[in-house]
C-alpha cells in the first residue's frame, strides 16, 4: 500500500514538473495565426449605402488612404458603409455579419480590422469594429476611445448623412488605427468565447490558439495548487479528527427511573406578550434574450457602439 | 477524640471534626456524623464480618500471587496456578513480589463472556475500517498482546438531591395577512427531585485511562456473582491503586451529570430557559469493590502508548486508533497533486 502511494505521488510530481513543457508543445501545434498576406489591394471601403455614388473621386482617394494605412500597419482594413437594407438588423447580427464578412474577404485569423459604419437609418445606430489576428491585441484597449473620437464626426441616429462628414470621419478613423496601435504585447491576452481561441504573445511569437496563454497558465497553475493544497489539508484534518478518541458513555444510563422521586415539579404561568411586525413586500421581473450563429470559425475581438 | 482515626463510611475519606456542628464531616461526600453515630457504625463493621467472609479473605490472600512490573509499576494479580510473565500494560517482564492481604479481595465479579477469538475478531473488524493505521498494528505479534484482564472497579449507588429553578419561555409564531406575530409565554419552572443512580462505575487503576473504561460501559450487573478465585483462571487481574476516597470525585461528577440529564429531560419543551438556581447535593453513596472483565491491549507508536479495551461481557470496544501521519501526508499530497494537475490541464474546460 505504502509503495503504491509513493509511486502515485512520484508520478504526479513528475507530471507537474512536465507541465510547462507539455503546454508549450500543445500551443505550438495549434497556432492558427495566418498573419498578414502583404497584399493591401483587398483593403477598401464598401459603399453599400451608395453615399459616394455621385463622388467617385472622394471614394477613390479614401480607398487609397485605406490601402496606404494597411501597408503601413501591415494588416487588412475594411470599411463597410451599411445602407438602408441593414436598417432592421439586430446588434448581435451586426457583430456576426462583421466577423463573417472579414473572414470571407481576408481569411480566418489573418491580421486586420473590419469597420461596420451604420448609416442605414437604424435608431440607435450600431457601429462595430471587428478585429482579427494581431489586431485583436493591438486595439482591445482602445476600441471605446476610437468610437468616442469618431462620435464628433459622425451624424446622430436618424439625422441626415453627409458624404463630407463620413469622409472626414473615415480619415480620422485611419489616423486612429495608426495612433492607437499597441504592439507592446507583454502578458496581455484576449479570449474569443465563440471560437474558443486565445490571442497572445509567447516568446516573442504571436499565437491564435485554443491553448491557454502564459498569463492564464500562471493563474490556473496557482489556483490549481491552492485548490489542491486546500483539499489536501481538509482531508488531512478530517482524517486526523476521525482518529481521535470517541466520547464516553453518558452516565444517565445509570439513573433508576423507579427510584427517582420528584418532590416538586411545577411550571407556573407568569406572563404572556405578543408582538407583531409588518411584512415588507417585494417584487421582481425577468429578462430574456437571444442570439445568432457564425458561419466561420475564425477568432475575433472588437466592440460595438451606439450613436 | 482524634477524628483522623476515622474514615467516612460512605467514601473512605478521612473525617474531620467540625467545631461549629460538633460533628465529624467528610470533605469529599459532604456526609456528617455525630461521634456516637460513627462509633456505632465502626462497632457494627467490626462484628459484621461473618466467618465465611473472613475465610474467603484468607483464601484470597493465600492463593493470589502479586506480580510487579519494574518498568511501568503495574501490579498484577494471578491465582497461584498460573504465572504472570509479562505486564499487560507495557509488555515487559514482571517479577513475583509476594502475596496480597485480604483487603484487596473484591466482593463481586462478572466473568468473561467474550472469548479471546471473539475479541480479536471484533478488534480486526474495528481496525479494517481504518486506512491510516501503522502497518504493524494489526499483526499477529501485536494481537498476541491482547490480555484478558479483570479490572478493579468501585461501583457506586448514589442519591442526589437536585434543586432547580428557571424562567422558561415558550415562543409561538404565525403570519396573518401582512403581519408576522410572535407570542411569548413565560413560566416559573421548579424541580426538586431525588435522583437515584445505580451502579456508576469508576475504575481503581490509575494506569488505564478513565475515559477508556467509561467508553466500554455499561456492564450488565444482573450477571454479578460473588467473588470466587476460580474466575481468575486463565486471566489476570489488576490490583487497585485508587481507593474509594480518590474515585469519589469522579463518581460524584458523573452522578451530578446524570441528575442534570434528568432535569434537562423534564424541562425539555421550552424554547429557552434562564436558570435562576441549580444545586446538586449528594446525599448518599454506597460503594462496592468489584472486578469487571476487560480485554485490554496497548500499542506503543511514536513515543505514545495507545490503549484499547473491549468489554469482556458485552463486546463494546473503545480506543484511540494510532494514526500513521507519514502515510496520511503522502496520500493527502498525492490527492492534492492530482487535483493540481487536473485543475491545471482541465480547468475552465469542464
Amino acid at each position: 500500500m505504502m509503495r503504491r502511494v509513493i509511486s502515485l505521488a512520484a508520478a504526479v510530481l513528475l507530471s507537474l514538473m512536465l507541465l510547462p513543457v507539455l503546454s508549450l508543445d500543445a500551443a505550438a501545434s495549434d497556432n492558427y495565426s495566418q498573419g498578414w498576406s502583404g497584399d493591401a489591394s483587398q483593403s477598401m471601403i464598401e459603399d453599400d449605402y451608395g453615399l459616394f455614388s455621385q463622388d467617385q473621386q472622394t471614394l477613390d482617394d479614401l480607398n487609397k488612404k485605406v490601402q496606404e494605412t494597411a501597408e503601413k500597419l501591415e494588416m487588412n482594413i475594411y470599411i463597410f458603409l451599411a445602407g438602408p437594407d441593414y436598417r432592421y438588423q439586430t446588434d448581435s447580427a451586426t457583430v456576426i455579419f462583421s466577423d463573417d464578412s472579414y473572414d470571407s474577404i481576408f481569411g480566418e485569423d489573418t491580421d486586420g480590422v473590419f469597420y461596420y459604419l451604420d448609416i442605414s437609418g437604424k435608431s440607435p445606430a450600431c457601429d462595430h469594429i471587428s478585429t482579427s489576428g494581431r489586431a485583436v491585441l493591438w486595439y482591445q484597449d482602445s476600441i471605446d476611445a476610437i468610437f468616442s473620437r469618431l462620435d464628433a464626426y459622425l451624424p446622430a441616429s436618424g439625422s441626415t448623412v453627409y458624404p463630407d462628414d463620413i469622409a472626414q470621419a473615415l480619415e480620422v478613423y485611419l489616423g486612429l488605427l495608426e495612433s492607437c496601435q499597441d504592439t507592446s504585447g507583454g502578458l496581455s491576452y484576449y479570449h474569443d468565447e465563440s471560437s474558443g481561441k486565445y490571442f497572445y504573445y509567447k516568446g516573442g511569437e504571436f499565437y491564435v490558439s485554443k491553448s491557454r496563454p502564459p498569463a492564464m497558465d500562471l493563474i490556473y497553475a496557482v489556483s490549481s495548487v491552492v485548490a489542491g493544497l486546500v483539499v489536501a489539508l481538509i482531508i488531512y484534518f478530517v482524517v486526523k479528527r476521525k482518529y481521535r478518541f470517541k466520547s464516553s458513555t453518558d452516565a444517565s444510563v445509570y439513573v433508576s427511573r423507579e427510584r427517582t422521586r420528584y418532590f416538586q415539579k411545577e411550571d407556573t404561568f407568569l406572563r404572556e406578550h405578543t408582538s407583531r411586525t409588518r411584512i415588507e413586500s417585494s417584487s421582481g421581473g425577468s429578462r430574456g434574450g437571444g442570439g445568432g450563429g457564425h458561419s466561420f470559425s475564425g477568432g475575433h475581438g472588437g466592440g460595438s457602439h451606439h450613436r | 477524640m482524634d477524628a483522623a482515626q476515622y474514615k467516612c463510611p460512605n467514601c473512605n475519606a478521612e473525617l474531620k471534626f467540625d467545631p461549629a456542628t460538633q460533628k465529624l464531616s467528610c470533605d469529599y461526600c459532604l456526609s456528617a456524623f455525630t461521634i456516637d453515630q460513627i462509633k456505632e457504625i465502626y462497632a457494627q463493621q467490626e462484628t459484621a464480618l461473618p466467618k465465611e467472609e473472613q475465610q474467603a479473605q484468607d483464601d484470597f490472600a493465600e492463593h493470589t500471587n502479586l506480580y510487579h512490573c519494574t518498568s511501568c509499576g503495574a501490579d498484577i494479580m494471578a491465582d497461584d496456578q498460573q504465572t504472570a510473565t509479562f505486564c499487560y500494560y507495557c509488555h515487559n517482564p514482571v517479577i513475583l513480589s509476594g502475596k496480597l492481604t485480604g483487603d484487596f479481595k473484591p466482593s463481586k465479579i462478572i466473568g468473561f463472556k467474550i472469548t479471546r477469538e471473539e475479541a480479536l475478531n471484533k478488534f480486526r473488524k474495528w481496525v479494517s475500517k481504518r486506512w491510516f493505521i501503522p502497518p504493524d498494528f494489526n499483526t499477529d505479534e501485536q494481537l498476541e498482546k491482547m490480555t484478558g484482564l479483570y479490572v478493579p472497579f468501585w461501583v457506586a449507588d448514589c442519591d442526589i438531591m437536585a434543586d432547580y429553578e428557571a424562567i422558561g419561555k415558550k415562543i409561538r409564531s404565525w403570519t396573518t395577512g401582512n403581519y408576522h406575530y410572535t407570542e411569548t409565554k413565560e413560566y416559573r419552572v421548579v424541580r426538586k427531585v431525588r435522583v437515584t443512580s445505580l451502579g456508576i462505575p469508576a475504575d481503581g487503576e490509575s494506569k488505564i485511562e478513565d475515559l477508556l473504561m467509561e467508553s466500554i460501559e455499561p456492564f450488565d450487573y444482573s450477571e454479578l456473582k460473588d467473588f470466587s478465585m476460580s474466575y481468575f483462571s486463565g486471566f489476570f487481574a489488576d490490583k487497585y491503586d485508587v481507593d474509594k476516597a480518590a474515585v469519589f470525585p469522579r463518581i460524584k461528577d458523573r452522578a451530578t451529570k446524570a441528575s442534570q440529564g434528568v432535569i434537562r429531560k423534564s424541562v425539555g419543551n421550552y424554547s429557552s430557559l434562564s436558570v435562576k438556581r441549580e444545586n446538586y447535593d449528594i446525599q448518599k453513596t454506597d460503594l462496592q469493590y468489584m472486578m469487571l472483565p476487560v480485554w485490554f491491549m496497548t500499542y506503543r507508536y511514536g513515543g505514545k502508548v495507545y490503549e484499547f479495551a473491549l468489554n469482556g461481557q458485552t463486546g463494546k470496544l473503545a480506543g484511540t486508533p494510532p494514526l500513521n501521519k507519514k502515510k496520511l501526508r503522502l496520500v493527502c499530497a498525492a490527492i492534492g497533486l492530482a487535483i493540481t494537475v487536473i485543475g491545471y490541464f482541465f480547468g475552465g474546460r469542464i
